[in-house]
């Protein structure tokens, strides 16, 4: 895809900088540019390579775009070349800033591209780190799905893993909506209890009713003669 | 026990189990998120933990955080190019930088944690369970607690004299490990501090814009609605951190509606508006 390249008037408002044209292009290349981020090293950090994780997505992927949008860079976008091998170069750039900033890497810090060439050929493969990483979380999936009855796990793979909405949940399940509904409570308690004692959550449940010790709290505070 | 927590635990839980939170609360969960250890690394694992029910890796975004990147980010990087745009002074110095929107739980105001804490209170999913009066006990001891910050305190966004109609704007440095101070004119600030604001307005003027302007860009902020009575002033939700060198020119667009005030900090004509500026040195002891 290459929106620009193939669209010259839009070209034209996008080099003008009209909002209508920033927003199609923003719109077109988001999910391009917030992919790349996520799985590319774009430096080395104290624990070896270095990616931009969850945490930092959005800070990299705006910057990235804030960068793009620039007077400038619009005007040096010559409009030949795939547009996203251009953003590929801003993201890269805007990645190490923001991993810098964030302290997760040094701040002598460069992208991997003013490395070695036998540097960046290793960096096509995950790292060790996040090798390990995925193994633990995927480990972890496994014994929550592995711990629930066939049906629980058949609706945790349509809602979680799937993505589809109730409804079609609830189609292919054969189940009324208020049924998945129920079905889907119960599974979201269960995940929360799962994580809660894998010590990935604490165990301050949104649904948790305030303690006593709050409730006698905020009484004192308002009725100071108030003895229970 | 705490009463209330500071941290976004309750969010992870509903992002564990959703794989996405309400833009504006996603927005405050990152904020927060990013300058708490803690609450950034469970943030990770949990978001590590959608990846991989949706794309069977971590290396790969959800599609909740796809749609929330393409939705929430798409205004700011707008605002920030618009606001390159109709800066005056060069091009260069228009870096609207994502990375120094980073706000300092610790600077905050006391009574913007205040009002954060309540409105965190407000939001939280547990309140429509417990009843109605639960929630006009908290509101009713938010209201005590307000009344029983110190005076000082209070007197640092007091009341500048009657009859008042111009807008003002107060400008303050709050330093990490010091108390709150009053910048006037071209004052000074240490690197690390954070600004926050006190604005105070007179009719028909209603909001205000600030544009922040570093060495390495330039941020519009706002609108702010400006909930202060005549003759007293209020406290911007805002408290931008100061780079580490250099200088910081600051300028508030008083307007008679949101819309207005930003068009005129974008730098379109608009009638009926007043500009206040300052400029802030990084210089100091922290």
């Amino acid at each position: 895809m290459s929106l620009l390249k193939e669209d010259p008037l839009l070209l034209e408002a996008f080099r003008r900088g009209e909002p209508g044209a920033l927003t199609r292009v923003y719109r077109a290349y988001s999910g391009h540019v917030a992919r790349f981020l996520s799985r590319t090293y774009v430096s080395r950090g104290p624990g070896g390579l270095a990616r931009v994780g969850p945490l930092d997505l959005e800070a990299a992927h705006q910057e990235t775009f804030v960068r793009a949008f620039r007077e400038q860079a619009r005007h040096t976008y010559d409009g030949v070349r795939p547009y996203s091998l251009w953003l590929n170069a801003l993201a890269r750039q805007a990645a190490v800033d923001v991993l810098r900033a964030a302290g997760r890497i040094a701040r002598e810090a460069v992208t991997l591209d003013d490395t070695p060439t036998a540097e960046r050929l290793a960096s096509n493969s995950p790292s060790p780190e996040d090798r390990a990483l995925e193994a633990e979380t995927r480990e972890l999936v496994q014994r929550f799905l592995s711990g629930l009855d066939e049906a629980t796990r058949r609706l945790a793979d349509l809602r979680f893993v799937q993505g589809l909405s109730q409804e079609r949940a609830g189609l292919v399940l054969g189940l009324s909506r208020q049924e998945l509904r129920t079905r889907e409570t119960k599974l979201r308690r269960a995940m929360t209890d799962f994580l809660v004692e894998e010590g990935w959550l604490t165990a301050d449940a949104p649904n948790a009713l305030p303690s006593a010790a709050a409730t006698a709290a905020v009484m004192a505070l308002l009725f100071p003669h108030f003895v229970p | 026990m705490a009463l209330f927590t500071p941290h976004v635990d309750r969010q992870l839980v509903h992002l564990a189990n959703e794989g996405v939170l309400p833009p504006r609360q996603w927005t405050r969960v990152l904020r927060h998120a990013r300058g708490c250890a803690r609450c950034g690394a469970r943030y990770e694992r949990v978001m590590n933990l959608r990846r991989m029910f949706a794309r069977d890796t971590v290396t790969e975004p959800t599609p909740g955080e796809l749609e929330s990147l393409e939705s929430r980010g798409l205004l700011a990087v707008l605002a920030a190019v618009e606001g390159e745009v109709s800066s005056e002074s060069s091009r260069q110095a228009a870096r609207a930088d994502r990375l120094h929107k980073e706000y300092l739980e610790g600077a905050w105001s006391p009574g913007r944690r205040l009002w954060a804490w309540v409105l965190q209170t407000w939001n939280a999913p547990s309140l429509g369970q417990v009843g109605g009066a639960w929630v006009v006990s908290l509101m009713a001891a938010a209201g005590l607690l307000w009344l029983s910050l110190p005076s000082d305190t209070t007197r640092e966004w007091g009341t500048r004299g009657e009859g008042q109609s111009a807008p003002v704007l107060r400008l303050f440095c709050v330093p990490e490990e010091a108390e709150l101070r009053e910048v006037r004119g071209q004052g000074d600030c240490p690197a690390g501090a954070a600004l926050a604001f006190a604005a105070g307005v007179g009719a028909p003027y209603t909001h205000v814009v600030v544009t922040v302007r570093t060495e390495k860009g330039l941020r519009v902020e706002g609108p702010f609605e400006v909930k202060a009575s005549p003759g007293s002033e209020a406290a911007l939700d805002l408290t931008p951190k100061l780079p580490d060198t250099g200088e910081v020119e600051l300028t508030a667009v008083f307007a008679s509606s949101a819309s207005e005030a930003l068009a005129a900090a974008r730098g379109e004509p608009v009638k009926d508006v007043v500009r206040v500026q300052h400029r802030v040195r990084i210089a100091g002891k922290p």
